[in-house]
């Protein structure tokens, strides 16, 4: 009898203190953590960004981390082509309004020169009448130029706060899921990146290439003396800029990330083994009980990086398709004009046709270089592997 | 920098612009065709010159200071020198019964060293040691005048000097 009872408590006592996971499910873990960590600043902001365009709807964190752990789909792609289709038709109304302009201007251009010739047979007349349009042509081309450039401003300035407020609960997030060394590693860098980038493309690439569209159409509407050669130089200039950088991101972006996950991958795998082997009874349980800690805050991270590369991506989307339309119209004017004789007028559409095509590549890829950033963040510290 | 660059390009637009209005104004005939080579003379003159200047402000400047800026190659090894001497401070702080240590570098090229010990030390021994502190952080041998302060609890503070 006696024996039974000391039986009994050795069982209570083992039941009672061993550390055990109490079969939590993996939704109240999930909670737990999202709770833990404050994501309202994050969604804040996303929502803020999004704000122009109200059709987008991008979910919050933990609602992403919840619809991701029960496979849901978080975003609805369907929503965002509408909204993309409804910005192109928004977009080809505004530009072909603009191209109206630029045909009617043109058309005059060609009668009164063919009418000039017929009256006198100079042609000083018609060169005077076709600068004129030329220069009309040149303050419409470059306000709508200055309107692209700007929003590309825009769009840099708001790419830079959101990976402002991502990149601290990012790499929280990755040191909570076991990736300390590469938290320790990725944080100064993307940040010195982020701003490096941004700051190098706003104050040095984008007006190079101002100046250089510029110097092209001066040289197209002022024949005399051109300084097409400049305007090259510059450009050159300017994108060799771009594209340095860009290498020069990439090769850090490999290197942190191959350096980071190794250090994590040893360091978590001897914590487990350390755990397994030395602690006596309870040690599985702690090492499987760390195991879906930091499983469910990987789940989390991934949550937050899904948010911010969809945000990336929407806030990208809609200038870029601007952008994209207002190259094929001009491309199509100068296509259209060509045939009426006007020569200043066709050439002066393809250059700015270029110029919007350049603003587009360096959208495009200062977008890719971040959202690569999250990706290269993510995917590093995913390969830790318990 | 880049400003600079605006303003170079401006000027060299007002520039065309002026020499395709005087070439729109003039008469046909000889003088069109010399203003032409004139504008087209300045235009080169206007494109090259700040090039020029800057070529030549980079050949004139020591390397240094082109770089790192005016005047901080005095001031960088000022600091490195102080660091080598709060190194050296540090090195003593280990000597057994030592409490506080200042090293500070007099004028004729050795160093005062003032200690605070507690108990009693061999003053000749420390001084042998703030030396070798000395040369192993400055890489020099240096002479060093040592002060050492004593704080028994019998009686109060007592200075003496070791001459070197």
């Amino acid at each position: 009898m006696k024996r039974l009872w000391i039986w009994l408590a050795a069982m209570a006592m083992v039941w009672g203190f061993s550390p055990v996971v109490h079969a939590q499910t993996v939704d109240a873990l999930i909670t737990k953590q999202a709770q833990s960590v404050n994501t309202e600043s994050l969604d804040h902001q996303v929502s803020q960004l999004v704000n122009p365009y109200p059709q987008v709807h991008i979910p919050t964190v933990s609602q992403m981390a919840s619809d991701l752990l029960h496979r849901k789909n978080p975003f609805s792609l369907q929503e965002l082509l509408d909204a993309l289709t409804q910005a192109i038709a928004g977009d080809l109304e505004t530009e072909g309004r603009v191209l109206g302009v630029i045909f009617l201007l043109s058309v005059l251009a060609a009668i009164l020169s063919r009418l000039t010739e017929s009256i006198d047979g100079s042609g000083r007349v018609a060169e005077v009448s076709q600068m004129v349009v030329v220069s009309a042509l040149i303050l419409i081309a470059l306000h709508s130029f200055g309107l692209a450039l700007s929003m590309v401003n825009q769009l840099l300035t708001d790419v830079v706060h959101l990976m402002e407020s991502l990149i601290p609960l990012l790499v929280v997030l990755m040191a909570g899921s076991g990736a300390v060394a590469s938290a320790g590693i990725f944080h100064p860098v993307m940040m010195l990146t982020v701003n490096f980038v941004a700051m190098l493309t706003r104050s040095w690439v984008l007006p190079l290439v101002l100046l250089a569209t510029i110097l092209d159409l001066v040289s197209h509407w002022m024949p005399n003396f051109s300084l097409k050669n400049l305007a090259l130089l510059l450009r050159q200039t300017g994108l060799t800029l771009l594209g340095g950088l860009m290498t020069l991101f990439l090769g850090v972006m490999a290197v942190e990330g191959a350096a980071g996950s190794v250090a994590d991958g040893v360091t978590l795998r001897t914590g487990k083994f350390l755990a397994n082997t030395f602690v006596p009874v309870v040690g599985k349980a702690f090492s499987d009980a760390m195991e879906a800690v930091l499983g469910s805050s990987m789940l989390l991270k991934n949550a937050v990086s899904v948010v911010g590369a969809l945000t990336i991506i929407v806030l990208v989307a809609f200038p870029v398709l601007k952008l994209f339309v207002m190259m094929v119209l001009y491309r199509l004017g100068a296509a259209a004009t060509e045939p009426l004789g006007v020569s200043g007028v066709h050439r002066t559409l393809e250059t700015m046709a270029t110029a919007v095509g350049w603003l587009l590549a360096i959208t495009g890829s200062v977008a890719l270089m971040f959202f690569l950033m999250i990706t290269v963040v993510v995917t590093v510290s995913n390969g830790v592997g318990l | 920098m880049i400003a600079l660059i605006g303003h170079w390009v401006r000027s060299l637009i007002i520039i065309v612009l002026l020499g395709n209005l005087a070439d729109f104004v003039l008469p046909k005939g000889d003088l069109k065709k010399y203003a032409g080579l004139v504008v087209g003379l300045v235009l080169l003159l206007a494109m090259v010159s700040p090039v020029w200047s800057l070529i030549h402000q980079v050949g004139k400047s020591p390397q240094s200071n082109a770089w790192i800026g005016a005047g901080t190659g005095q001031n960088l090894s000022s600091l490195v020198h102080a660091e080598q001497i709060d190194q050296a401070e540090a090195m003593v702080l280990s000597y057994k019964n030592v409490q506080a240590c200042t090293i500070s570098a007099d004028t004729q090229g050795g160093y005062s060293a003032v200690v605070r010990v507690s108990g009693t030390t061999n003053t000749a021994t420390l001084r042998q040691y703030i030396e070798d502190a000395l040369a192993v952080t400055t890489g020099e041998t240096p002479k060093v005048h040592l002060i050492v302060q004593s704080d028994q609890p019998k009686h109060s503070i007592t200075r003496y000097r070791v001459e070197p």
